[in-house]
């Protein structure tokens, strides 16, 4: 009987490690590209415009063209931004949906802690566009961070393309600070 | 002369006894030299066949070999698409066992072995359309051979029906994409005659 329970127990072991019957290396398929000042941030008064135009064909550096959409077959990419408000004590803090006014002209939004700036393509399918304004409602010093990074949404059964960026315009080193009176 | 013949000969019956002694406690199973076995546990969760062939030439020592084929239309299929970078088709598995034990019905062992296995791997390929590059994924076909060494403990049932666990790893040689380490793990049931 104690035959058994050991063998038991060595078998419930060996079902823990089937995973490792297979082979575990992974595959990410994704490409890496990099084009600076694809975001564009402004402000005008106490509006901030964020904004990109990312050319299906993205020139690359001593290369051919990057085709984005033949390499994702998406629609769409995506990047984040983060809107902060400096509080009483000087301590920074996100600011929530709640507390700006967003106009879209182009893409989409998706608000958490961070803002998703989705970028859609173009009826021609030649641009990735987005185009939004926001406004804090309230008065301060407020703070726009923008990630460096914009990727691919959705690229089933195809390549994932990151591409690293810069934002241009008002910001320094992605980074605008502004005050609403 | 004829002392030395009587003692030769005394010498002689006690060696032949001590051997039938000796042969009288061995495990009937040790007189079977040949064992078929199919690994249950990568058919069950992997989809993949297993069968091996072990032949026993001394208590301690034996000599096999292991065929092992994906057996999953599925995985197959999802391949080209999944998150993983490596898919192996087959193996074949020679190995060499020594026993641990020296118990014929219950026993620890070690192998060594060699596969040679065979599958599919992806990369990204750029292209060019003309007008601009771009890239997808392209899966590969690789053929490999590795080394490695197990650890087992088997026993047996009724002095005929084995079960056999192993667990090992081995390490492939010569192809760059091929899986750099590839493991064995089974569970395995069989037959010794």
């Amino acid at each position: 009987m104690k035959k058994y329970i050991q063998f038991f127990a060595i078998a419930i072991l060996f079902t823990l490690f089937t995973g490792c019957t297979e082979s575990d290396d992974e595959f990410f398929a994704s490409k890496v590209v990099t084009a600076n000042g694809l975001i564009a941030v402004n402000l005008s008064g106490n509006t901030v415009a964020v904004s990109t135009a990312i050319p299906r064909l993205l020139p690359q550096t001593g290369g051919n063209p990057f085709d984005l959409y033949l390499t994702t077959t998406s629609n769409q990419f995506f990047f984040n931004y983060t809107l902060e408000k400096k509080n009483a004590n000087n301590v920074w803090e996100l600011v929530a949906p709640s507390g700006y006014n967003v106009v879209t002209s182009s893409g989409s939004n998706q608000f958490g802690d961070y803002i998703a700036a989705i970028c859609q393509l173009d009826a021609l399918e030649t641009t990735y566009e987005y185009d939004t304004t926001i406004a804090p409602i309230a008065t301060g010093d407020y703070r726009l961070t923008v990630d460096n990074e914009v990727v691919s949404i959705d690229s089933k059964n195809a390549v994932t393309v990151i591409i690293k960026t810069t934002a241009v315009g008002d910001t320094t080193n992605n980074v605008l600070e502004f005050t609403v009176n | 002369m004829k002392k030395i013949s009587l003692l030769f000969c005394f010498f002689l019956a006690v060696g032949a006894f001590a051997q039938t002694s000796s042969d009288s406690i061995v495990s009937p199973i040790v007189a079977k030299k040949n064992e078929i076995k199919i690994d249950v546990l990568n058919l069950i969760s992997n989809g993949r066949v297993g069968i091996s062939y072990e032949r026993f030439l001394k208590h301690d020592f034996s000599v096999g070999v292991t065929g092992m084929f994906l057996n999953k239309a599925s995985k197959e299929d999802d391949f080209p698409t999944d998150d993983t970078r490596t898919l192996i088709d087959y193996q074949v598995i020679p190995y060499v066992r020594y026993a641990l034990s020296k118990s014929a019905a219950n026993l620890y062992y070690v192998e060594a072995f060699s596969s040679i296995n065979g599958g599919q791997y992806k990369e990204l390929t750029t292209l060019n359309n003309g007008a601009a590059d771009y890239v997808v994924t392209t899966v590969k076909d690789y053929n490999d051979v590795a080394i490695g060494a197990s650890i087992g403990y088997k026993f047996y049932i009724k002095e005929s029906f084995v079960v056999d666990l192993t667990l090992g790893m081995g390490k492939n040689l010569f192809h760059a994409d091929s899986p750099e380490t590839l493991s064995r793990i089974g569970i395995n049931v069989g037959y010794r005659f």
